[in-house]
């Protein structure tokens, strides 16, 4: 009895230690978040996939008229993307999403940084495309 | 109790996983304009098992047409070692690290009929990133239709790829001027191939302009030793005389519907434009005012003319209001601007810009009001639009300054000569799309 007693004290410590290790990481990875948002190296490399994408971007298919699209896509560690650029938000001409989206593609791999922690933090990112100017 | 405080830690946990795995999702990147200006393609040879000589020269002719359009690139394809005829034989790393994003390929066999003497062109458009075939089309024709059937296969692929109707097949026409005394008013291909006369004259021919509804060219002649307007239908050659006021007579220009012509009369004083119906009756002036006012454009709605005026102390380019007279100037840049046409959705001012004696084609953004210079000039003339809009056919002065025709593509970046011959070449003008 006192065995099965001080097994189940060992299980629960056990579980509550390992719980307080999943809280202190989860607190650490906001804390990191805020911190690299911070330290700017999130938006260096934000600036980064942003100019690579932008150079394949070929606006003369998107009319003249302000448009906006915007897709969403999971990358793997080595900047290429996890299954197709999942397009959420149409222009509404054809030829425009299509090069927008093969812009996306033709920019793999995309610059992503080798710190894992950083690299959690834009392995899923919405683009948001306005080829032909920002609407106010 | 234990188990209480367990679960809410699991709950709390969650909660900061969940929160803090949104707060990824939502990385947001935001890319405004974009840099490429062309799609890198490749046009393959076609598989010809018979080697007819005209079918070898389609992947070439395919080619010119979308490299014209400044808005693609075609891939040399020439150290290529082995040729895909189907779209199972695409290898898709190689043309991708070529950098082509699309493929064009085909076979051309005799059609198996005994009796026909036709060709059968299966070609197919590859998507290169995606791995996947976009259409795989059969088209028909004799071997001598093979520039036509070429032409067909860039407007399918074109229209596809940018979203606009190509104008491969369409005709333009131009004068020539042989000698002194020997006119003539051609009509060709786009390409400027297959050129016909439909029109020869002792005297200049100047200002021809093609019908919207294809049928017929109207046209400033000078056989009745002024300017006079003849309308001229193309199928069966007969010609009516639309106007041969006092005065000079010139710069016809048709509304949309193909029913009514402004044209520009010396009639009371100096140049000023007037509507007529284009059977001749009718005849109604715009503005009355002591400036000039000349080459007469519509707007694609018929509601509006653009014109070219002195009444600011230099060429500007305003538009005037059919029904209300209203006048509006519309270009301030440089030191002259003249010769106004419209794109046809209306978006887009094509014009000659003369800054420092160089006279260029410019367009100008009717929405933000910005100028591009489409070519460097110094003597390039006459700009009109291609029926989609997508490029602009103009003439220029070659080394020895005599004049010729080019086409030069929206962005500026393509300018392809035609050639049609050694002799002058000029005052252009494209035809509409073909029902």
């Amino acid at each position: 009895m006192l065995a099965e007693d001080a097994l189940e004290r060992l299980q629960d410590d056990l579980r509550n230690k390992d719980l307080a290790k999943e809280t202190r990481v989860a607190i650490e990875g906001q804390e990191d978040l805020v911190a690299g948002s911070n330290s700017g190296e999130l938006e260096k490399y934000k600036a980064l996939i942003q100019q690579k994408i932008y150079q394949n971007v070929n606006k003369q298919l998107c009319g003249l008229d302000p448009v906006v699209l915007e897709f969403e896509i999971k990358l793997m560690p080595t900047g290429d993307l996890i299954g197709d650029a999942k397009m959420t938000k149409s222009s509404l001409i054809e030829s425009c999403d299509l090069a927008v989206e093969r812009a996306i593609l033709q920019s793999q791999p995309l610059p992503i940084p080798k710190d894992t922690r950083l690299f959690n933090q834009l392995k899923k990112l919405k683009l948001k495309f306005q080829p032909n100017g920002q609407i106010n | 109790m234990k188990v209480i405080k367990n679960i809410f830690t699991s709950v709390f946990v969650s909660t900061i996983l969940f929160f803090s795995g949104l707060v990824q999702s939502l990385e947001v990147i935001e890319i405004l304009g974009g840099r490429a200006s062309q799609i890198p393609i490749a046009i393959t040879p076609f598989k010809n098992d018979n080697q007819n000589k005209n079918m070898q020269l389609m992947h070439e002719i395919i080619s010119n047409d979308l490299s014209r359009s400044g808005l693609f690139s075609p891939i040399d394809v020439s150290g290529v070692s082995q040729y895909p005829y189907d779209e199972r034989d695409v290898n898709f790393s190689n043309w991708s690290a070529l950098q082509s994003q699309f493929l064009i390929l085909g076979t051309v066999k005799p059609n198996d009929s005994k009796r026909s003497k036709t060709q059968e062109v299966t070609w197919s458009l590859v998507d290169v990133y995606k791995e996947k075939t976009i259409l795989t089309i059969a088209l028909k024709g004799s071997s001598n239709q093979y520039r036509l059937i070429a032409h067909r296969i860039a407007d399918i692929a074109y229209e596809k790829l940018t979203g606009s109707k190509g104008v491969f097949q369409t005709n333009i026409a131009f004068v020539k001027k042989i000698n002194a005394k020997k006119y003539s008013l051609f009509i060709s291909d786009y390409d400027g191939y297959n050129p016909k006369t439909i029109l020869n004259s002792k005297h200049p021919i100047i200002s021809p302009r093609w019908s919207p509804d294809g049928k017929k060219i109207a046209y400033v002649s000078f056989e009745k030793r002024k300017p006079v307007i003849y309308i001229q239908n193309i199928e069966t050659g007969k010609r009516t005389l639309l106007a041969n006021f006092r005065g000079n007579n010139s710069a016809p220009s048709w509304s949309p519907d193909s029913k009514k012509l402004a044209i520009v009369l010396t009639y009371s004083s100096n140049s000023q434009i007037y509507v007529i119906n284009a059977d001749g009756s009718n005849i109604k002036q715009i503005m009355r005012t002591r400036s000039i006012n000349t080459e007469p454009s519509w707007t694609p709605d018929g509601k509006q003319i653009f014109f070219s005026s002195d009444r600011g102390g230099s060429a500007q380019i305003y538009k005037v209001d059919i029904a209300s007279n209203e006048v509006e100037r519309i270009t301030f840049e440089g030191k002259n601007n003249l010769s106004p046409s419209l794109s046809p959705d209306g978006k887009l001012l094509l014009f000659l810009n003369q800054e420092d004696r160089k006279y260029k084609v410019a367009v100008q953004n009717l929405l933000s009001n910005q100028v591009l210079k489409l070519t460097n000039g110094p003597d390039d003339e006459s700009p009109v639009f291609s029926p989609n809009g997508h490029m602009v056919l103009f003439t220029y002065k070659d080394f020895g300054k005599k004049s010729k025709i080019a086409t030069v593509s929206i962005n500026g970046l393509k300018v392809t000569p035609i050639n049609v011959g050694s002799e002058v070449i000029m005052e252009p003008t494209w035809g509409p799309y073909k029902n």
